[in-house]
């Protein structure tokens, strides 16, 4: 039942993966845990209402994949999107606003958490809806073929989206016409509360991408490397027009579903495993300098607080604004 | 700095929570991220952290006690600091107000039919749009109509040798309140003179032996007060429709400003000690000239005095939804006739109260004022 | 009578049917042991086992299907799409197949199956979790569309829409499961396509259903101190709709107000005003009115929600306009 795979490689980083590689999935873990983190503490507060669901326990698999993408490349999140969002580069004052629901957030307030999207790096959104992002991410790489560009689409959902009708559609459509789409699965063992081997007959998912024609790899979701490593593969083999991958990235949640569930049906000796692979912790050791660590969780300090700051200091949305500006269409 | 500890949020649908148990004593030190309480919702149990390094200065809702969500539990703060009571209000109670639809009429007459294009001119122009005729469907006015009202507003300033000034926000929500009260409200006047000789006696010797500064306000504020405790009938507010008559003895207190007046009002006045109130009355009045508002707990009275400007007497109009208010003139040295045949110089002053005549009678009027006067010419009762 | 939430009588209407009649089974996400997202399912796993009380992978219209294909052969379904909203996903399965089996069979077939689901917007959820859509169903010839605004009214209707051999779109609102209310002590089965007078007037005849039922009691409180007397008529099935009810409250009040949450363009309040005109027009005094859910989608913000939903205020001064 979703036991963490064996103890990472010694640490002091790979020769083969440069060192500002190396240093932007760190930054963007630690951003990520920090960021989530705070979220929880303003929804305690009230300053967040509605959903809320971190990506505690994840963020090397949004970390590692983004790290092998270019700007100018499409992701498609999730609902638990927070981590994509700051990998792919979002402004974490922009993000703070959005959470926060003020008017000077990335969807002016009227996305939240759950519908957050950034265009200027190619951040098509999180979705609501379990599975709602596949499809769209599969059309952007046929949007990519038709105008022949060389840009990828990694497409993130999770375990639980992997038994929605439209997965299957899409990667039968993707194997078709062979798209440049790196199908990103984060496995993180729950569907909500129901755990994948009541969800499924067959736990092997990334078994799923070969009855498509598409390539399915399985990875330690946990260790940014790997990610990054298989991902950068999969990306090359979109780019050079070999079609699509199903990367199956296992990993765990540090928490329930969203920020109200305690996460009781949770077995406690498991999730202890996976903590003492916290990706945060595995990433830290693979930075060669204490010093370097330092200053990037420094600067992302800074960079939430301000962020905060922004946020807290920014108007909602007018109400009489919003009214007059009902496109009725 | 002091800040509140809040019952978390547990859940969309979640109104309250439990106070489970108190990890930390009041008065013991905390660490920013330490436990200090477990607090239970329908979903779970949460712990709830210290936001900063410092103190619990003072548990609100001890173990075993329900509070609503975002209500304050606890306030933690660096050691010995005092407490704002501002942070111990309860949280703004969600707008589920008994409906009031004597406001949703005014709303309805307020919100005259306009186009959106006649909205962002006037806007622009600062046009009341109440005072624009509308020759479009039913009314409703166009764009053309604020032109031609902009052109009439200037041809009529140009007729006059003056100058013309749109309304500013603060100077259009003083003449609606006051156009609404004098209009609603049917006044009702008092007046009596107080003779202030001992009382002005008594805070000569107040600054003589301890240095203390007790004003002639700070005085009318502790008789006032204990007034309204004497006669709670007076204490009372009208709202949506109902009498309230509130436990607290909270006084508004009219503080002129370079523009307008503000009211901050003094809690629970009773209570207070001469000394404690002169203090807390020049805190708000200073407060209240650099343009803060401090003290909004709800009052059911007011006072006014323009004393200090040189006036024998005024009347003031009420602040709605209040039941009364009382207008101080300033002091005078007099002639008074004393046991029928002495004639001696006092110190008088002149007070008139209003009050709304719909919740206060003439006799309980004149019961009211007479016994604040009392209080002041008799001051060791204040 | 019992003092009961919402979610408590919907629980007890299952709990009752699975009780009576053993092909009465349960589907839908978490349901299971954890007891449904809503509770509303809480302690019925525990006590009719994983045969009964089935929880599904995230698969809304593939479960639907299932669904269809169990009601076909003699069983009767009862199962849970956590949001409306998720419903999009299963519309095949719900307006194409089961809808129109019975018809199509030339009524080899019947599809007894109960869709439960809720909507509605107030809790900072966003576009995707907050819709009012129950006016996609009522459109559909073959589907009935249920939406109880009380404790009691959920827990009879929902026994009614399980032993109904229609399928039913069962509508709950996520504002309504803590609510209480009183329900009776011994059995009570209300029959579909009655609505009710929850409140009885002279002046003005709100219709409404669901959450702004609440929201319509407390206008017509509000407007009683005012000398204006409103009568609310709570529809609780919108499809077989109760025209009778409706006919003779505009006939009595001569003054109609729709009130919905769902958006006011092509929502059934548009299909109601015209019926009501079409039938009772030399009756009424004024043309039927809507007070309905702006033309947008929710927003996240809690402030700008909730400009876009029909308020109290909203309510009253829809009826001072009229009166």
């Amino acid at each position: 039942m979703g036991t963490p795979p064996a103890a990472a490689g010694p640490a002091g980083g790979s020769p083969r993966i440069p060192e500002q590689i190396l240093r932007g999935m760190y930054r963007n873990i630690y951003a990520t845990r920090q960021f989530e983190l705070r979220c929880i503490e303003f929804y305690r507060q009230g300053l967040i209402r509605g959903y809320l669901h971190p990506y505690l326990g994840e963020e090397a698999v949004a970390a590692g994949a983004c790290a092998a993408l270019r700007s100018t490349d499409y992701i498609v999140s999730t609902h638990r999107g927070h981590g994509h969002c700051i990998s792919k580069g979002a402004d974490l004052r922009l993000m703070m606003a959005e959470i926060l629901g003020r008017d000077t957030g990335y969807c002016r307030g009227r996305g939240g958490s759950m519908h957050i999207s950034d265009k200027k790096v190619n951040n098509l959104g999180a979705n609501g809806i379990v599975g709602g992002g596949i499809p769209i991410g599969t059309g952007a790489g046929m949007g990519i073929k038709v105008r022949q560009t060389d840009q990828v689409v990694a497409v993130f959902f999770s375990d639980g989206a992997s038994n929605n009708g439209v997965f299957a559609e899409s990667l039968n459509l993707a194997g078709t016409y062979r798209l440049p789409v790196i199908y990103l699965l984060e496995n993180n063992h729950y569907a909500v509360s129901t755990p994948i081997e009541c969800a499924t007959g067959c736990c092997d998912l990334a078994g799923r991408g070969p009855a498509y024609g598409v390539p399915g790899i399985c990875v330690d979701g946990n260790d940014a490397l790997a990610v990054y490593q298989e991902t950068a593969a999969a990306v090359g083999r979109a780019r050079g027009g070999e079609g699509p991958t199903l990367i199956e990235a296992k990993t765990y949640r540090h928490g329930g579903h969203h920020v109200n569930d305690p996460g009781l049906y949770m077995d406690p000796g498991i999730l202890a495993d996976w903590k003492a692979r916290d990706p945060l912790v595995l990433m830290r050791r693979v930075m060669a300098d204490d010093a370097q660590a330092a200053v990037i969780e420094a600067q992302v300090d800074a960079e939430l607080e301000a962020a905060v700051e922004f946020a807290k200091n920014s108007p909602e949305p007018a109400v009489e604004e919003f009214l007059a500006n009902i496109k009725d269409c | 700095m002091a800040t509140k500890i809040i019952m978390p949020q547990g859940g969309q649908d979640i109104t309250e929570g439990l106070v489970v148990r108190w990890l930390k004593k009041e008065g013991e030190a905390l660490r920013r991220g330490e436990v200090i309480c477990e607090v239970e919702t329908e979903k779970a149990v949460f712990e709830v952290e210290a936001p900063d390094d410092g103190v619990l200065l003072k548990i609100i809702a001890p173990a075993g006690t329900k509070v609503p969500v975002f209500a304050v539990i606890a306030i933690v703060g660096d050691p010995g600091e005092e407490i704002d009571p501002a942070l111990l209000l309860p949280p703004v109670a969600p707008e589920d107000r008994a409906v009031d639809v004597a406001a949703i009429r005014r709303g309805m007459a307020a919100r005259v039919g306009a186009s959106g294009r006649a909205r962002r001119l006037a806007s622009e122009k600062g046009v009341d749009l109440s005072e624009v005729a509308g020759s479009g469907p039913q009314g409703r006015i166009t764009e053309r109509d604020v032109l031609i009202h902009v052109e009439k507003r200037k041809f009529a300033v140009e007729a006059l040798r003056g100058r013309a000034e749109p309304f500013s926000r603060r100077r259009r929500a003083i003449a609606r309140r006051m156009g609404e009260s004098k209009q609603t409200i049917p006044h009702f006047y008092v007046t009596v003179t107080a003779d202030v000789t001992a009382a002005l006696e008594l805070r000569e010797r107040l600054r003589r032996e301890t240095g203390a500064s007790v004003s002639i306000t700070a005085m009318i504020l502790k008789a006032v007060a204990l007034a309204l405790k004497a006669f709670p009938a007076v204490n009372c507010r009208l709202q949506a429709d109902q009498i309230v008559y509130l436990d607290d003895v909270n006084i508004g207190l009219a503080v002129t400003l370079d523009e307008g007046v503000m009211v901050p009002v003094l809690s629970r006045v009773d209570r207070l000690g001469l000394e404690d109130i002169a203090r807390r009355s020049k805190e708000v009045a200073a407060l209240a000239r650099s343009g803060k508002l401090a003290g909004v707990e709800p009052a059911c009275f007011t006072l006014s005095n323009l004393g200090m400007l040189g006036v024998d007497s005024f009347t003031a109009i009420i602040n709605p939804p209040e039941a009364g208010i009382l207008a101080v003139g300033g002091v005078a040295r007099r002639p008074v006739v004393k046991n029928d045949s002495e004639l001696c110089i006092r110190s008088l002053m002149s007070m008139t109260l209003s009050v709304d005549h719909r919740v206060v009678d003439g006799a309980l009027a004149a019961k009211f004022i007479t016994r604040i006067q009392h209080h002041l010419e008799n001051p060791h009762t204040l | 009578m019992i003092e009961m939430m919402y979610r408590e009588a919907l629980r007890r209407a299952l709990d009752e049917e699975m009780q009576r009649d053993p092909l009465v089974f349960l589907m839908g996400e978490t349901i299971a042991e954890r007891g449904g997202s809503y509770k509303v399912t809480e302690g019925l796993w525990q006590k009719y086992g994983p045969g009964r009380v089935i929880d599904t992978p995230i698969a809304e219209a593939s479960f639907t299907g299932m669904a269809v294909g169990a009601a076909l052969v003699g069983c009767r379904p009862v199962i849970e799409i956590l949001f409306i909203d998720f419903a999009m996903l299963a519309m095949d399965q719900i307006v194409n197949q089961a809808a129109k089996y019975d018809f199509i069979s030339g009524g080899q077939g019947t599809v007894p199956m109960v869709l439960r689901t809720q909507g509605g917007a107030g809790n900072g959820l966003a576009a995707q979790h907050s819709q009012s859509l129950e006016a996609l169903f009522y459109h559909i010839p073959g589907l009935r569309v249920v939406m109880p605004s009380t404790p009691q009214d959920a827990y009879g209707l929902l026994k009614a829409a399980i032993r109904d051999d229609h399928p039913v779109v069962f509508i709950e609102h996520k504002l309504l499961y803590m609510t209480q209310g009183p329900v009776a002590e011994e059995e009570v089965v209300i029959p579909l396509g009655r609505a009710d007078i929850k409140r009885s007037g002279t002046d003005v005849t709100l219709v409404t259903y669901s959450h702004m039922t609440l929201k319509c009691l407390e206008a017509a409180t509000a407007l009683e101190s005012e000398g204006i007397s409103v009568e609310v008529v709570d529809l609780r099935t919108l499809s077989p709709l109760d025209r009778n009810t409706l006919l003779d409250s505009a006939r009595k009040t001569g003054r109609v107000l729709i009130v919905h949450e769902a958006v006011k363009r092509g929502g059934i309040g548009g299909d109601i005003a015209a019926m009501i005109m079409e039938e009772a027009y030399d009756d009424l005094d004024g043309p039927v009115l809507r007070i309905a859910g702006r033309n947008t989608p929710i927003p996240y913000n809690l402030n700008i929600e909730k400009a876009c939903i029909p308020s109290v205020a909203d309510i009253v001064e829809g009826v001072l306009r009229m009166v």
